[in-house]
């Protein structure tokens, strides 16, 4: 049994009703709020260790309360989305989410992502800092270096860079990729390894249209590679 | 218009006055030579000419030459017909007499016919104003009789149209402007005047294209007014054919979008419970540990949710059976506090101890109405003022007279509405791109309140102030043919 605080945020009473009773009969702690306003809200106060965020809300949207969410914390958040097409679980994880579900759901499954979402906190086993003239990278102190310039990485983030720096020069397979940064529990969601990796490239790669970091490897996976020491002194961007 | 029989005989009265007093003037008063004399004849011929016209003119002519041989001529006193000088006057006097008329009569007739041609152009102008305005078909066939009957003047029109092979028309009963001559005009192609009867028909076309017969009885109307009103008609009528299609257009449009948005939105309503249904059954079929008290939380989830799916189907074929008009509503006179009384009843459940002021208007008249099917809009708004406003605060249903409606009005005192979800509250199923409107339930109240309303020729409206409360209202024709045929 954990005690983990979860909030839920959805604008419909029955919705809050179910998830508050499963969670509660979890060993969760459920705050609850009706709006993306209220969301905010309540993290400020409560600082939940999760957020389940439903995305079609009146008001502020759950896409718009995610990104506001992200610009301030590393919270994991769950999004609740009634429509199960590849564009809106880009545009949730897009919008920072970690996760998504979609309505109608098992408890089961719910609680798994829940499980995964939250695993992150455990420490990974330790990797030296991963030092080059433009990015520096500290596993320890959670810290990534662009040019000097500090970089904020979500934790699904930084977790998929270690990944990827631990396997340096080598291909990592979507699959095993997927499951050492989300959990067990995952394997075919290569949609979530697109848009984080995007998302990993617009933040450390000089050249995001033309990544020299993390290289696709095609119907494999991913690598991540040093660059070569002229090409890595280029400052032209 | 024609001077009549009296008129007449005083004007031949008057020219002969006229010789008399010439002839008396010279005679007695002033003595001066022939010529002078029958100019002044010529002088006064000319001038009765002018006015009074040929007629006239002439019968003073021959008297002027008279008293010109008689009293001025050597021999005076005698008529001499032989002198040369006798005819010589007489033929300029009628000369004189038949060309001042004749010039005079067709000056005047041109200011008539100009003033004729005037009178037309106006008429047209106004009539072709009259038939522009009407926005449908249906509703310029119905105005174009009447129009030609009010501004031509004419005692009736009837107006037949081929496609349609239905006669329309205004003004009193006319016999001959029957279907089967209409039609038979239509065959023969060309205008016909039956001037003892007083009749007009006209062949209606568009392009080469007969389309349909023009009849008018009372008056007859010049030709060229008559082909100018058939052109006018058959460009109205193609106007009028165009805008109708063009909104026909749009309104298909419109209704793909609103089946889209239903879609959309059913999908939607329909998985929010179904959601809540999935979570609570999957959780007790997994999770052993669950208490007593968690367990039953979840059964009543389910009992509840199922409910919500139920009425969200049966309101979702309403809607759907009164988007597409196939709702038959059972109209009748009632008084509205039938629909009224219904609605309470309905609602003294969810009312509890809420109070409730109701004003009706003394003396309204009955309203045409399907009591069952208001009440369901009625309730909706009370239920909603009941939902949305603290339980302390009165609810105030009116019922009032507003020209042929009764408007009834339910005002709460809750936290008023803002105005753009004002906008958007009567909107079947809205939801914008990244929001959605629910009203607490389905959804779809409101807008079903609003399409029964519609549905029996009223409307619904609502004027809410922030703070202050709302005040739904929605109007019902009052009965007419029963009020006064009870």
């Amino acid at each position: 049994m954990t005690s983990a605080k979860v909030l839920i945020v959805d604008d419909e009473p029955q919705i809050r009703r179910v998830l508050r009773t499963t969670l509660a009969s979890q060993g969760y702690t459920v705050v609850e709020a009706r709006s993306g306003d209220e969301a905010l809200e309540e993290i400020r106060h409560e600082r939940p260790d999760l957020i389940l965020l439903d995305v079609n809300m009146p008001g502020r949207s759950g896409l718009e309360t995610c990104s506001e969410i992200r610009a301030t914390s590393d919270v994991p958040i769950i999004m609740l989305t009634v429509r199960n097409t590849e564009r809106d679980k880009v545009q949730a994880l897009d919008a920072g989410a970690d996760d998504y579900v979609v309505k109608p759901f098992g408890v089961e499954e719910l609680m798994a992502r829940i499980r995964a979402a939250l695993r992150r906190v455990t420490p990974a086993e330790s990797i030296p800092p991963f030092l080059s003239p433009e990015l520096k990278i500290d596993f320890e102190k959670r810290t990534v270096l662009v040019k000097g310039q500090p970089v904020r990485l979500t934790p699904k983030e930084f977790e998929l860079l270690r990944q990827l720096v631990a396997n340096q020069g080598k291909a990592i397979a979507h699959r095993r990729l997927l499951q050492a940064v989300w959990g067990p529990d995952y394997g075919e969601e290569t949609e979530y390894l697109r848009v984080f990796i995007n998302q990993l490239r617009k933040k450390i790669e000089p050249d995001p249209g033309n990544p020299r970091y993390i290289i696709t490897e095609p119907w494999i996976g991913y690598r991540f590679e040093r660059p070569h020491s002229g090409k890595g002194a280029d400052k032209s961007d | 218009m024609r001077p009549s029989i009296l008129n007449h005989i005083l004007r031949f009265g008057a020219a002969f006055a006229i010789v008399i007093a010439i002839t008396l003037f010279y005679r007695k008063l002033l003595h001066v030579n022939d010529t002078t004399i029958a100019l002044t004849f010529l002088l006064s011929i000319l001038a009765v000419s002018t006015v009074w016209g040929m007629a006239v003119s002439v019968a003073m002519s021959v008297a002027a030459m008279l008293a010109f041989n008689f009293f001025f001529l050597p021999p005076v006193g005698k008529l001499a017909v032989a002198d040369a000088q006798n005819w010589v006057a007489l033929i300029a006097f009628l000369v004189v007499a038949v060309l001042a008329s004749r010039l005079s009569t067709s000056a005047r007739q041109q200011a008539a016919d100009a003033s004729a041609r005037e009178r037309d152009i106006e008429r047209l102008y106004r009539f072709s104003q009259g038939l522009l305005e009407s926005g449908n078909v249906m509703e310029l066939l119905n105005r174009i009789p009447a129009q030609i009957v009010n501004v031509f003047e004419v005692g009736a029109a009837a107006l037949f149209l081929a496609d349609k092979q239905k006669v329309y028309r205004s003004g009193p009963v006319t016999p001959q402007l029957d279907t089967e001559n209409l039609k038979a005009i239509m065959v023969r192609a060309e205008p016909v005047f039956d001037l003892p009867n007083g009749l007009c028909f006209l062949p209606v076309r568009l392009g080469v294209r007969t389309i349909g017969t023009l009849g008018t009885s009372g008056s007859i109307l010049p030709r060229q007014t008559l082909e100018a009103i058939g052109t006018l008609i058959a460009i109205a009528m193609e106007h009028a054919r165009a805008v109708e299609q063009l909104g026909q257009t749009e309104a298909a449009r419109q209704g793909e979008q609103l089946r889209t948005a239903l879609l959309d939105a059913v999908t939607h309503a329909l998985r929010t419970p179904l959601t809540s249904i999935k979570a609570s059954v999957t959780n007790l079929l997994s999770n052993p540990s669950l208490l007593d008290g968690q367990k039953h939380e979840l059964l009543t989830i389910i009992n509840e949710e199922a409910d919500r799916l139920n009425r969200l189907v049966g309101e979702a074929g309403e809607m759907a059976k009164l988007d597409a008009g196939e709702v038959e509503l059972r109209l009748e006179a009632h008084p509205i506090e039938d629909v009224i009384s219904a609605s309470l009843a309905h609602c003294h459940g969810s009312l509890g101890s809420r109070v409730v002021n109701i004003h009706v208007a003394p003396n309204l008249p009955m309203v045409r109405v399907d009591v069952a099917r208001a009440r369901e809009a009625l309730v909706q708004l009370i239920e909603n003022a009941n939902q949305y406003s603290p339980h302390d605060r009165p609810i105030t249903i009116t019922a009032e007279l507003s020209g042929d409606f009764v408007v009834t009005s339910v005002a709460d005192r809750g936290s008023g509405i803002d105005d753009p979800e004002q906008a958007l509250i009567f909107e079947k199923f809205y939801r914008g791109k990244d929001q959605r409107y629910s009203v607490e339930g389905t959804g779809m109240g409101l807008p079903i309140a609003k399409a029964i309303v519609e549905a029996h020729g009223g409307a619904m409206s609502l004027t809410s102030q922030h703070d202050r409360g709302s005040v739904f209202s929605f109007t019902l024709p009052v009965e007419r043919a029963r009020a006064t045929h009870p």
